[in-house]
């Protein structure tokens, strides 16, 4: 190949109006032979910067209620020991059905002790004495999501990520829940049916944290809360 | 007929598109690692020595996370899962129990595990995680309550650990060997092993 000659991505060598050594990023013809410019600098730089901020991560809900959430006066106490069957959540996949409804029963046994709505609250597992009440939580719907916000990629992009620090929707939280509450004598004759259900959406900032909300768990407590107060408003009937 | 104009553009156009895969390649690979405190003792004594496997135990598992102003979040079905495969395989190993994981309704003993897991940003705003590493530190907690069929309480068990994770591009390297999720499951199935050895030092088991 002579001197002048330069090679081209195909692989053929054409002769060349200039050196092909002037082809490098030190030469004035690259600097200037580029159709950005500064301004592309610049635009590839906030592009970088974009990309960067759209790292993020989100867990999503399963479990269920705050145990820590103090849900009713405990001065209309029931004086009788409840024994919690395993929660059922009628539509979970089938996959994931048996941790969810654990960590469920696990969760609401937690809640139910901190509430004091009963003298005692166990765990339903062999014979029920007689004057003992039995407590069968029925989820015949139960979604809880939370992902992000289908507009927040194009929008960060759109906006060089502003969008995310004025406080844009980052994240979409859901709460579908249809929750059935029976309370049942140790002989299984029925005391108490009552249901309860919330479906609500909302859009998250990045800011969530500090807004003092959490959404699936708030959505969580009120379902159980509802149940639990028609339940002991009917028990003391 | 081609000129030198074309290919000089041709060149300038694979220079960009290079330099944007590059730009690409580097933004989406951020890699991350995850390491260990070393907080729990070393468990020395692996399956317990003389273990008679004499009753069944169930295993109900839950999980929440609570970061630093106190939010609390619980975690996914399929996270729960896993942790709970974990539990489950060092309660196994350990030789205890005649049936692990039986019905409630159905078992000797009862073991209540909750995970709880406090994320704490050290160096935060990962947007600048090209140019220094971005660290976050979790303590993750296994608190144990072991019933007996009637619901009795035989003992409460907590261990802790601490997983410190950074991301940084150049840790992609690093991934396959400590991968945060591999980590926090080693964590894990070594918490819960603790609790096992600890709960039979106090006869719960």
């Amino acid at each position: 190949m002579k001197p002048d000659e330069a090679v081209t991505p195909s692989g053929c060598s054409v002769q060349c109006a200039y050196p092909a050594r002037a082809m490098t990023p030190k030469t004035p013809e690259f600097r200037t032979g580029s159709r950005s410019g500064p301004l592309g600098r610049v635009l590839a730089l906030c592009s970088v910067l974009a990309i960067q901020l759209l790292s993020g991560c989100a867990v999503t809900a399963g479990g269920l209620y705050d145990p820590n959430r103090d849900p009713l006066s405990s001065e209309h106490r029931i004086q009788h020991t409840a024994w919690l069957a395993r929660v059922e959540a009628l539509d979970a996949n089938p996959a994931d059905k048996r941790v969810l409804e654990d960590s469920l029963t696990l969760d609401l046994l937690g809640y139910l002790e901190s509430a004091d709505y009963f003298r005692s609250v166990r765990i339903l597992s062999g014979q029920v004495p007689p004057d003992d009440y039995v407590l069968r939580f029925r989820f015949a719907r139960f979604r809880q999501t939370w992902i992000m916000h289908p507009l927040y990629f194009p929008a960060v992009v759109a906006t060089l990520g502003i969008y995310q620090f004025a406080g844009g929707p980052v994240f979409r939280e859901t709460s579908r829940l249809s929750a059935t509450l029976a309370i049942t004598h140790a002989d299984g004759s029925s005391l108490v049916v009552v249901h309860s259900d919330i479906d609500k959406g909302e859009n998250l900032s990045m800011y969530w944290r500090t807004t003092g909300r959490c959404g699936t768990v708030d959505a969580r407590t009120s379902v159980v809360r509802d149940l639990m107060e028609k339940a002991i408003a009917e028990l003391h009937r | 007929m081609r000129n030198c104009t074309d290919d000089v553009d041709g060149i300038m156009v694979s220079k960009r598109i290079v330099t944007l895969l590059l730009v690409l390649v580097t933004s989406v690979s951020v890699g991350c690692t995850t390491f260990r405190s070393g907080r729990l003792a070393p468990i020395s004594e692996w399956p317990p020595a003389g273990a008679v496997p004499k009753k069944s135990i169930s295993l109900l598992l839950t999980g929440e996370m609570r970061d630093e102003s106190g939010q609390r979040q619980s975690f996914s079905p399929r996270v729960l899962r896993t942790w709970r495969g974990h539990v489950l395989r060092a309660y196994q190993e350990s030789g205890l129990f005649s049936q692990v994981d039986a019905a409630v309704e159905n078992a000797d003993l009862r073991a209540e595990a909750k995970v709880e897991k406090r994320p704490r940003d050290v160096i935060p705003f990962c947007a600048l995680g090209l140019v220094y590493p971005c660290i976050q530190s979790a303590g993750l907690t296994l608190s144990t309550t072991v019933r007996n069929r009637d619901g009795d309480i035989l003992g409460v068990f907590a261990h802790s650990e601490t997983l410190t994770t950074w991301w940084e591009p150049v840790l992609i390297l690093t991934m396959p060997f400590a991968y945060p999720g591999v980590v926090e499951g080693r964590a894990l199935y070594d918490l819960s092993r603790a609790t096992i050895v600890e709960a039979r030092q106090h006869g719960a088991f």
